[in-house]
C-alpha cells in the first residue's frame, strides 16, 4: 500500500540535489508508516502536490485514528494534554512502541525540515504543533481534529549536500 | 564457525524497507541464525530506501535479547548505502539505550507532569 504512494515517482518529483531528493522520500514514508503502525486505524489518507513558483513540494498525511493524546497517556498511564503529547513524540527516541524500540522517525523529520527550510505541521485532536528553522509554535487547537494530520512542505531549491564527508565503517555500526 | 547471508531484497522482495512487519521477517531469521551459533551477515545489495521503523524491527531489537559483545561479534552488513549506514547506526544507539534503561520513557512522561 506504502509503496504505491511514491514507488516509481521519484523521477517525477522537480530537479534538485539527489541527496534532498532522496530524504524527502525517505520523510514521507516515516511519516506514513508511524500513521500505519500508531493511528489504531486501517486508513491513512494522503494526497501532495509541487508548487514550481514556489519552489516547495507538500505532503499531507491523515488518518482518523486514536491520536497522539490518547495513544501516549493508554500507554503510560497519564494524562498529558493533546499539546504535551505531539512535543514529548517528536523529540528523539521517545516511543509507546512496548518491546521495540523506535522514536526515530519524527526526530530525523524535524532534523531534515531545519535543514530544508520546510516546515512541518501536526494536527491531533485539540493539539496543534509547528516546526521550522525559525521556531515552534504549539498551542490549542480549537477545531479539534479526530485523528491526526501531518502537513508537510519542503523546499525544493535546497542544494544541501546531505551526504556524509566521511563514510560510516562497517566495523563501526554495532 | 558457520555463517548465513540474508538477502533483505529475498527476504521481504522489495526494494523499499519500510514496514515494521517487513523487519520482523528479517529479525527471525538473524534469530534463527544465532539459536544454531552461526554468525550473519545481512546483505542489503539493491535496497533503495530503508525506514527506522523498519530497522528498528530487523535490528533494533536483538539488543533486547543478545548483548552488544555478541551481536559484535556474529552480526555485519555488507552492500549497504551510506545513507543506510547512517540510520543503522542510529538505530543501534538508540537500542543500546532503550534495553539498557526500559524504564526511562516512563520516567520521561512522569517528569513531564511533575513540570
Amino acid at each position: 500500500m506504502i509503496d504505491e504512494l511514491i514507488d516509481g515517482h521519484i523521477t517525477d518529483l522537480p530537479k534538485m540535489s539527489i541527496g534532498a531528493k532522496e530524504k524527502i522520500v525517505e520523510a514521507i514514508y516515516e511519516i506514513f508508516v508511524n500513521a500505519q503502525m500508531h493511528s489504531e486505524t486501517k486508513n491513512i489518507y494522503t494526497c501532495g502536490q509541487f508548487f514550481p513558483n514556489k519552489n516547495s513540494i507538500e505532503f499531507t498525511i491523515v488518518d482518523t485514528g486514536i491520536g497522539f493524546k490518547e495513544r501516549i497517556n493508554n500507554r503510560f498511564d497519564s494524562n498529558l494534554s493533546s499539546i504535551q503529547a505531539i512535543e514529548w513524540a517528536v523529540q528523539d527516541r521517545k516511543t509507546t512502541k512496548v518491546g521495540v524500540t523506535g522514536g526515530i522517525g519524527l526526530a530525523v523529520l524535524r532534523e531534515f525540515v531545519e535543514m530544508n527550510g520546510g516546515k512541518m505541521q501536526i494536527v491531533s485532536h485539540d493539539g496543534f504543533y509547528q516546526f521550522d528553522k525559525e521556531s515552534v509554535d504549539s498551542r490549542i487547537f480549537n477545531g479539534n481534529f479526530p485523528g491526526t494530520i501531518v502537513n508537510l512542505q519542503f523546499r525544493t531549491d535546497d542544494n544541501n549536500n546531505y551526504s556524509l564527508k566521511s563514510e560510516i565503517d562497517y566495523n563501526d555500526i554495532f | 564457525m558457520e555463517s548465513s547471508t540474508i538477502s533483505i531484497i529475498n527476504t521481504i522482495g522489495d526494494v523499499y524497507g519500510v514496514e515494521a512487519d517487513e523487519g520482523q521477517k528479517v529479525f527471525d531469521l538473524i534469530q534463527k541464525a544465532f539459536s544454531k551459533k552461526h554468525k550473519v551477515v545481512l546483505n542489503f545489495q539493491n535496497m533503495e530506501m530503508l525506514t527506522t521503523a523498519f530497522l528498528n524491527t530487523a535490528v533494533g531489537q536483538l539488543y533486547k535479547d543478545y548483548s552488544e559483545e555478541f551481536i559484535k561479534e556474529f552480526l555485519s552488513v555488507s552492500e549497504m548505502t551510506n545513507s543506510g549506514k547512517v540510520a543503522l547506526k542510529r538505530v543501534v544507539e538508540t537500542a543500546k539505550l532503550y534495553y539498557k534503561d526500559p524504564e526511562a520513557m516512563q520516567q520521561s512522561i512522569n517528569d513531564i507532569l511533575e513540570d
